[in-house]
C-alpha cells in the first residue's frame, strides 16, 4: 500500500493523539450521549468526559457519527 | 436547543420496552418515531438514502436497542443513546455498501510500498526523517495484523470490514489497532522525536 501524503497526515495525528489508555469504540458509544447533551446545553465538558472526546480525535467512524448525531439531536424549531 | 422525546423519562421508556402489552406497544411506537425523525435529519441528504433505506436503518436499530436495554447507563436521555446506536447501525450498512466491491488484497493493506507515493516534494527535511522513520518503524515493528488495522484505517477502509477481515470484533481491532499506534509513538520518542513534534510537523 502507498502512503500518500494524506495519509501521512492521518498517521501523524493518530500518534500524536495515541494514549497509553484509551476507551475503545463500544465504550464511546455507550458515553457519547452525555457528552452530547452537555455541549448542545453549552455547558462546559468536565475532566470525566475526556476520553470521550480523544476517541473522537483518534477515530474516523466515530467523529462522522459524532457529527451525525450533532445534526440528529439539534431540534430546528 | 436539543429535541424532545415523546414524554418519557429514562425509567418509563426501560420498563415500557422490556415490558409487554399496550404500553410496550406504545413504546416501540414512539421510538420508532424518534429514531426515524432523528435519522432523518442526519442522513436525509445523503445520496442512497430513501425512506425505505430509512425504514431499515430504524428496525435494525429498534432490535439493537431492545437487545442491548441492560447496557443503557443512565447517564444521558434513553433517546439520545437509543439515536447513537441508531446512527452507528446506518453507518454500518452504509459504509459496507460503499466497499463491497473493494478488494482489500489489491489494497495490499499489510506492506507498505515505496516510491513514488513517498511525499518527496515536501521541502522540510525533519519532516521527510520522520516519515522515513515512520516507514521503518511500521515494516520492522508492526506484525502484519497491525499494519493492516493501521493501514486499512487510514485508508478508511470501515471497521466493519477490517473486522471480517482480521476475525476480529470491534473492541478487538480497537486494541489491535491502538497497540500498534503506540508502538509506532514509542519508536518515534526512542528516535528523540516527541508526540508533539509529529503534531506540529504534520498540522494541516
Amino acid at each position: 500500500m502507498k502512503l500518500t501524503p494524506e495519509i501521512l497526515n492521518g498517521l501523524a495525528r493518530s500518534i500524536a493523539a495515541t494514549r497509553p489508555e484509551e476507551i475503545d469504540c463500544d465504550e464511546w458509544l455507550s458515553r457519547v450521549g452525555r457528552l452530547l447533551e452537555i455541549m448542545q446545553r453549552g455547558e462546559p465538558v468536565p475532566p470525566d468526559l475526556a476520553p470521550v472526546l480523544q476517541h473522537i480525535e483518534l477515530c474516523p467512524e466515530c467523529q462522522e457519527e459524532f457529527q451525525l448525531l450533532l445534526a440528529a439531536l439539534n431540534d430546528p424549531d | 436547543m436539543i429535541a424532545q422525546d415523546a414524554e418519557r423519562n429514562n425509567a418509563e421508556w426501560l420498563a415500557a420496552l422490556g415490558g409487554e402489552g399496550l404500553a410496550a406497544r406504545e413504546a416501540f411506537r414512539d421510538l420508532t418515531s424518534v429514531l426515524r425523525r432523528n435519522l432523518s435529519r442526519a442522513l436525509g441528504n445523503r445520496a442512497g438514502v430513501d425512506e425505505t433505506a430509512l425504514e431499515d436503518f430504524v428496525q435494525e436499530a429498534l432490535m439493537k436497542i431492545t437487545r442491548n436495554l441492560d447496557s443503557f447507563r443512565g447517564d444521558s436521555r434513553f433517546t439520545t443513546w437509543a439515536t447513537a446506536i441508531a446512527v452507528r447501525t446506518a453507518l454500518t450498512t452504509l459504509r459496507r455498501a460503499h466497499w463491497k466491491n473493494v478488494s482489500l488484497d489489491e489494497m495490499a493493506l499489510d506492506r507498505l510500498e515505496h516510491g513514488e507515493s513517498m511525499p518527496t516534494q515536501e521541502q522540510d527535511s525533519q519532516r521527510q526523517e520522520v516519515v522515513h522513520l515512520l516507514y521503518k518503524l511500521i515494516e520492522e515493528e508492526l506484525t502484519p495484523r497491525q499494519r493492516e488495522a493501521v493501514l486499512g484505517s487510514l485508508a478508511g477502509v470501515p471497521q466493519a470490514i477490517l473486522m471480517e477481515r482480521l476475525g476480529l470484533n470491534r473492541n478487538a481491532l480497537y486494541k489491535l489497532e491502538h497497540d500498534a499506534r503506540k508502538k509506532l509513538r514509542a519508536g518515534l520518542e526512542r528516535n528523540g522525536i516527541r508526540a508533539e513534534d509529529v503534531r506540529e510537523l504534520f498540522h494541516e
